[in-house]
């Protein structure tokens, strides 16, 4: 088991570099740079800036000088920012976004399998038929447009819950952006749950456990819960990447300080640095969200294991 | 006689479908007593496991069972779900047709096992444990200690089987329900895993309830028999009235299509004496290799599936290959005709070389070298109608015709295989087995080969389907005199097909010969014991016949020490021999081998 992560681990390196390389390049190719603004800056004072960012150097080797830093664990200055870092800024925003993102996560995946086994065992009944139609307003109805009514019922009528900000941190203040953001990935993954669960519970090792006289509750838990749970695993890694950098709009929406705006203000200005060192973080955050899905993967089947 | 242990009576089972009410079952009663073996026989379709699937509450849910089952007096079909699961898996319980997907994947075999001591006897994790370990040695499982840790994908097929039973058996239960508990197993196991059975019946007293469709099974195990056919109980008795006597003419039907092993074919063979005959197809030292999967960057190993084989097909004649799983004979098929490459070795087609054959030669070598597949429905494209699959080879080798000539020629072709020619514009689906397995017949008969491999063609057909098929090969090589190579893991089909039999053993050779030479005179152990594994139809005969057992294999299949299973003298001195065929009497071939105790 140790080995196959470690397998694993490894087997992201080259990922990791082939992402950032072609970040690195596409970003680039892209017109306009950093210190284009309204007004033109006189030529001297962009010389120096293109000196002092290594942005006079020929391509290859600003690249080089990139990748030389990344490994040191420095993504850099910001272009814009000049205040703060890369490293910092990502900080700074990274509380928000990775407090908001968990719970999401966490509540999309409990709330989703919960709904699924629901829907699986009562099929074709009522609990299941009022899953169905909640789970299909959950992927019909866009983000923007639950949050804004979500912060009207809850917020300005019935006052449980503040409409926005992020206040003193309290769940209170959570509880609106974690139910918006994980709205559409509990429908997601109680459709993947249900349906898998209907497959693993026709399947002939569940009658052989019938036959054995097993009750219903040990049938489920025992024989049919991890074999179901397998599709569901294997959409928690591209879950994790919607959620973290979903929270983009719901940020927006939220008015929560995370690292979504830092991202989008980056990408408008062509704040190189700022760009790449989120796009990197982001990487690493997924691929190692994938790593952790394969390695649930290999405790869920030990077929997976030997192979 | 005492009182029955479990009563059926007037059970019918009624499945609600979309195309409406499906009767599975239609009102039958039979009885079974403590201690006796009771044989349910019938084809596919025929609600046998339906009706003891009722027994154990374990229908899909669309179903709706009348009538009354009764245990010892409960009747079983109006329990509640806690006291039902009571009873189940201690007083009565279940084995399965497919071992490999039986078991739960994720669980160790011996979770699996210790969970029904706990629900039925509150045992504790030891002494479980101890109890399991004990079980899976009585039925054999060699190192229990290990294979308790092990999960399911670990084992194989005939051991999971094992693991099935044992889990069945421990907490000795009165009635045991065995739903085709070694079709899909190897003739050898298949004779291991009835021998548990009935070991199990005699000393425990365990009422065994065998479902099967083979009358050589039911042959060995069962005292009485019950037939059925769609739904109904066409005939019950003992098992002498059955086979002696039967009175049905579905029963009398079903006995005169099994194949037996021992009988003489009831229609003569292509009857040609292959010396005077030219070769078609000649393998010399045939090795064909898959490469197994590397671990980091060492490269694979590869695994030798076929190991030096030789052999020649002649005109018009149908030649045998037997094996049990994994002995090569499919990958050997697939290599004469170049379905896959061959790593040593030569394959001459027709005095040509035919794996050095570029693709258009190879194109017009295939036009006479046709094969028939195992899956008859799974081997036709879904998309396409029966008359297009039939066409399409003609389009392929024949261009020239036209589209009215092909059609006729499609038409001719039907015909002769015998399908209805208002089947031309149906798809596989809408056919039934035997039907599917014609139009592949048809299919690689319609450019008229001069050689055609039947891989497993008639295996996973009904018997009475099974005798048609074969009688329609008979016929077609009578009129056409196209070479068969006919490979079956059921040697009492080969026996009534073949002139020649050649008999696989880990990829080898280890006996060639005539088919009467073979079936009665076998030399090898290899061969002796597969055939006396073999269920014959006759209950008088089974119960005086020896099973021969050899050695067991040892060594893994990847070991070239593997090949000297039947030369354990040679394992010391040389462990890569490979044992030789030796040319006993004219044209019968054997393979070296230590004179071994039975």
């Amino acid at each position: 088991m140790l080995a196959y992560a470690l397998k694993r681990l490894l087997s992201t390196i080259p990922v990791l570099w082939i992402a950032i390389t072609a970040c690195f390049f596409i970003l680039r190719l892209a017109p306009g740079g950093p210190f284009d603004g309204e007004r033109p800056l006189p030529q001297a004072i962009k010389d120096n800036l293109a000196a002092h960012y290594n942005l006079d150097k020929p391509l290859i080797e600003q690249y080089l000088i990139y990748i030389g830093n990344v490994l040191k664990g420095d993504l850099g200055p910001s272009f814009i920012n000049q205040d703060f870092n890369v490293a910092e800024q990502l900080l700074s925003g990274l509380p928000y976004t990775l407090t908001l993102g968990t719970s999401a996560f966490v509540f999309a995946v409990l709330a989703g399998i919960l709904a699924g086994i629901a829907g699986a065992l009562y099929k074709n009944s009522l609990p299941d038929y009022l899953l169905g139609l909640f789970i299909l307003l959950g992927l019909v109805v866009p983000n923007f447009l639950v949050a804004p009514i979500l912060q009207l019922v809850f917020g300005l009528q019935l006052d449980w819950l503040p409409v926005g900000g992020w206040g003193d941190g309290s769940i209170a203040f959570l509880v609106l952006p974690v139910v918006v953001l994980a709205l559409p990935h509990i429908a997601r993954i109680s459709r993947l749950m249900r349906g898998a669960l209907i497959e693993v519970l026709n399947s002939n090792y569940i009658r052989t456990a019938r036959s054995k006289g097993l009750s219903r509750t040990r049938i489920v838990v025992r024989h049919a819960l991890k074999p179901a749970l397998m599709p569901v695993v294997s959409y928690l890694g591209p879950a994790a990447g919607f959620l973290l950098t979903g929270s983009v709009i719901v940020e927006t929406i939220f008015g929560l300080p995370g690292i979504g705006r830092y991202f989008i203000n980056a990408a408008l200005n062509r704040d190189y640095g700022m760009v790449l060192g989120t796009v990197i973080f982001y990487m690493v955050l997924i691929v190692v969200l994938n790593l952790i899905v394969d390695i649930l993967y290999a405790w869920l089947d030990p077929r997976v294991r030997t192979q | 006689m005492t009182n029955p242990i479990l009563t059926i009576e007037d059970l019918t089972v009624t499945f609600k479908t979309q195309e409406g009410l499906v009767n599975a079952v239609n009102g039958i009663s039979c009885e079974l007593y403590a201690g006796e073996c009771l044989g349910i026989v019938g084809e596919s379709g025929s609600g046998k496991s339906q009706t003891f699937l009722a027994a154990m509450s374990l229908l899909a849910k669309n179903a709706t069972v009348s009538g009354a089952i009764h245990y010892k007096g409960t009747s079983l079909l109006n329990l509640n779900r806690q006291e039902r699961n009571h009873l189940l898996g201690d007083r009565l319980s279940m084995i399965f047709q497919d071992p490999l997907t039986s078991l739960t994947p994720h669980m160790k075999v011996g979770e699996q096992m210790q969970e029904v001591l706990s629900v039925h006897q509150n045992m504790g994790e030891k002494e479980a444990q101890q109890l399991c370990e004990q079980w899976l040695y009585r039925v054999r499982i060699p190192d229990a200690k290990q294979r308790i840790n092990q999960y399911p994908h670990e084992l194989s097929g005939g051991m999971r089987q094992r693991v099935m039973i044992a889990m069945a058996m421990l907490c000795k239960p009165d009635i045991l329900i065995a739903d085709e508990p070694s079709t899909a197993l190897d003739v050898t196991v298949q004779a291991d895993i009835l021998d548990l059975m009935t070991e199990f019946r005699t000393e425990l007293g365990t009422a065994i309830v065998l479902i099967t469709h083979d009358m050589g099974v039911v042959a060995r195990m069962c005292q009485r028999i019950a037939v059925m056919q769609s739904g109904y109980f066409v005939e019950q008795g003992t098992a002498d009235e059955i086979f002696y006597q039967p009175q049905n003419d579905y029963t009398k039907m079903l006995l005169a299509a099994v194949p037996r092993l021992n009988a003489a074919s009831p229609t003569p063979k292509s009857g040609i004496d292959t010396s005077k005959q030219e070769a078609l197809l000649d393998a010399r030292h045939v090795v064909t290799e898959y490469k197994l999967p590397g671990k980091w960057l060492k490269p694979g190993k590869a695994f030798r599936a076929v190991n030096q084989v030789s052999l020649t097909v002649h005109k018009g004649e149908t030649l045998g290959i037997v094996g049990e799983s994994g002995s090569g004979k499919s990958t050997l098929a697939r290599s004469l005709i170049r379905l896959i490459g061959i790593a040593d070795g030569q394959i001459t087609w027709l005095g040509k070389d035919l794996h050095s054959l570029d693709a258009q030669q190879l194109r017009i070598a295939r036009s006479d070298m046709q094969i028939v597949f195992q899956d008859p429905l799974a081997s036709l494209d879904p998309s396409r109608t029966i008359g297009y699959s039939i066409t399409e080879p003609l389009g392929v080798h024949q261009p020239s015709l036209t589209a009215a000539d092909k059609r006729q020629r499609v038409m001719d072709m039907m015909n002769s295989v015998g399908l209805d020619s208002s089947l031309y514009t149906r798809y596989p689906h809408e056919l039934s087995g035997g039907q599917n397995q014609r139009v592949g017949i048809a299919r690689a008969m319609i450019i008229n080969p001069k050689l055609v491999i039947c891989d497993e063609a008639v295996s996973a057909l009904d018997v009475s389907i099974q005798a048609q098929i074969m009688e329609l090969l008979k016929d077609l090589q009578r009129r056409t005199g196209v070479a068969i190579v006919f490979i079956s893991h059921d040697l009492s089909v080969v026996s009534h097909l073949a002139d020649r039999v050649l008999v696989m053993y880990r990829g080898a050779v280890v006996e060639l010969a005539d088919s009467i030479a073979l079936f009665h005179n076998a030399r090898h152990p290899y061969t002796q014991q597969l055939i006396a594994a073999v269920p014959i139809p006759d209950p008088k005969i089974e119960s005086q016949r020896q099973r021969i057992k050899v050695n067991e294999a040892t060594v893994s299949a990847l070991n070239p020490a593997s090949q000297l299973r039947f030369m354990p003298s040679k394992l010391d001195t040389d462990p890569n021999y490979m044992p030789k065929l030796i040319e006993v009497s004219a044209g019968h071939w054997v393979a070296e081998h230590d004179e071994l105790k039975q």
